[in-house]
């Protein structure tokens, strides 16, 4: 790690052939490639047959950064480390301009790779979107097929009736009091 | 041969990536055809076709644990509401399964309800906590009701006592006005028998001095006495005033305040846009009614006729649309 030339390289193949040469550090973010490279396999191939190259190069930046910041923090006093307002700047920096359909990949590719950093990232950015959106929203936003039966439909839009009654006592938030 | 599954990763969640370890028994050496596999395996049996389903174009297609996680993150971190449980529920069949997971909604009830920990704790196991959730929910909304009803019939109780004491205040002023304007009528009097008294000290013409003397006799009270009398009445008559005007005066201050907050009290939103939506519309129907009756009376105007025409469209599209 210290020294350049001694850098293990990996090499990941994304599910459409592109292979990535990575650090070994990099690649070990991700708790299943390090448990893969502890079961030494390092200079072959790393099939990720789930990961498109445009996600898997997101992941890896994710990753690189992560090397980043743990080796500034190793060495102390470094003022390259981040408070926890930076990180949350840098994941929704990271996170910004990602559709539902790459946040999907991305959930999917940190699941298998079990990143638990950028899995949280991306669960957090859904909970932004899903939260305080409309039924049909929701399904707009997320090709979610709606599978109800009209009957069904009926019967569970009333089972849930409750939540969306009109708040009788609603309180306007006066500036004086 | 024993195929080795990340840590995480169980066998139904249809995961892609697989390590193929061949172990041999005997020595408990390892071979490693991860690698191999992908190439050896693929052509021929669809290995990895089997093990990698499609990719997950759509989010439909998350496993259920990271949908579950999103639902507990949303939970825990962000603050999701029974209201985001159930716009979910309603999604789809899937989403309605997950979102009505117990350990969500008990979750829910504890950040809710959570004086009511104990007595749910018991009950929990044997029904659904979003039923539970629902009733409980539905009986602090019922007790928020009263509650609400309740201040909103205090505040109006109040406006009436104080519009009671208000006009009370108004009466004793107008009361105390009269007095004041008696008693300055009677002092001005007073004064005029005191100028009489005077003037009988000197010498006039027989005519007035009778006339003055018959005004002295008339008051059988000495005059000055009188005067004192009479101003002392004046003094306490303004005072009265003072004191009642000013009561009055804070009386309003205060029943302006309780008819402020009991407007703040009944103010709700939705009934606001509802007023404004009726008035645009009786507005826009009242001005349909103008033209017809325009039109009545100049039927040959093909102008106006086309511009009632549109205008009418669009009252009734308007009209389709509350219905909705």
């Amino acid at each position: 790690m210290s020294e350049s030339t001694e850098k293990k390289m990996v090499r990941l193949r994304s599910s459409d052939g592109e292979v990535f040469e990575v650090e070994e550090s990099v690649a070990k973010v991700a708790k299943t490639l390090q448990d893969m490279l502890e079961e030494d396999c390092a200079d072959a191939v790393i099939p990720i047959t789930c990961v498109r190259a445009p996600i898997l190069t997101k992941v890896i930046d994710y990753c690189k950064d992560q090397v980043m910041i743990s080796s500034s923090s190793s060495t102390t006093n470094n003022p390259n480390e981040r408070t926890e307002q930076e990180r949350k700047a840098w994941g929704q920096k990271f996170m910004e301009g990602v559709d539902s359909s790459t946040l999907c990949e991305l959930l999917v590719a940190s699941n298998f790779l079990n990143i638990e950093g950028l899995l949280n990232l991306g669960v957090d950015k859904m909970v932004s979107m899903i939260q305080g959106k409309y039924p049909q929203e929701i399904r707009d936003m997320f090709n979610v097929v709606n599978d109800f039966t009209p009957e069904e439909e009926e019967e569970i839009r009333n089972q849930n009736a409750w939540a969306f009654e009109r708040d009788p006592y609603y309180k306007k938030r006066s500036s004086s009091k | 041969m024993q195929i080795i599954w990340p840590s995480r990763l169980s066998p139904n969640s249809k995961s892609a990536f697989v390590s193929v370890i061949l172990q041999n028994r005997s020595t408990s050496e390892r071979t490693d055809f991860t690698s191999i596999g992908a190439n050896w395996i693929q052509p021929s049996f669809g290995f990895w076709e089997f093990f990698c389903f499609e990719r997950p174009k759509k989010m439909s297609m998350l496993p259920d644990e990271i949908w579950s996680r999103v639902l507990e993150f949303g939970l825990e971190v962000s603050g999701f509401t029974f209201r985001d449980l159930c716009c979910l529920a309603i999604s789809s069949r899937r989403l309605n399964r997950l979102s009505s997971e117990n350990s969500l909604w008990s979750r829910l009830l504890a950040v809710d309800f959570p004086l009511d920990a104990s007595s749910w704790t018991s009950d929990l196991w044997n029904r659904s906590s979003k039923a539970f959730y629902r009733t409980r929910f539905e009986k602090d909304k019922e007790r928020k009701l009263a509650a609400h009803r309740r201040t909103v019939l205090s505040v109006e109780s109040d406006i009436a006592i104080r519009s009671k004491n208000l006009k009370d205040l108004q009466l004793q002023l107008m009361k105390e006005e009269g007095k004041l304007k008696a008693t300055m009528a009677e002092l001005a009097n007073m004064e005029r028998i005191r100028q009489a008294t005077t003037a009988l000290n000197v010498w006039q013409p027989q005519v007035v001095r009778g006339w003055q003397e018959q005004i002295v006799e008339q008051s059988a009270v000495p005059v000055e006495h009188r005067i004192q009398a009479l101003e002392m009445e004046l003094k306490v008559c303004k005072t009265q005033i003072a004191v009642a005007s000013k009561a009055y005066k804070g009386q309003k201050q205060k029943l302006e305040a309780s008819k402020e907050w009991l407007a703040s009290l009944k103010y709700h939103p939705l009934d606001e846009f509802k007023l404004e939506r009726e008035t645009t519309n009786t507005r826009k129907h009242k001005r349909l009614m103008k033209r017809k009756a325009s039109m009545e009376e100049n039927p040959f105007e093909g102008e106006e006729g086309d511009d009632r025409g549109s205008e009418k469209n669009a009252c009734v599209s308007n009209g389709s649309c509350y219905d909705v």
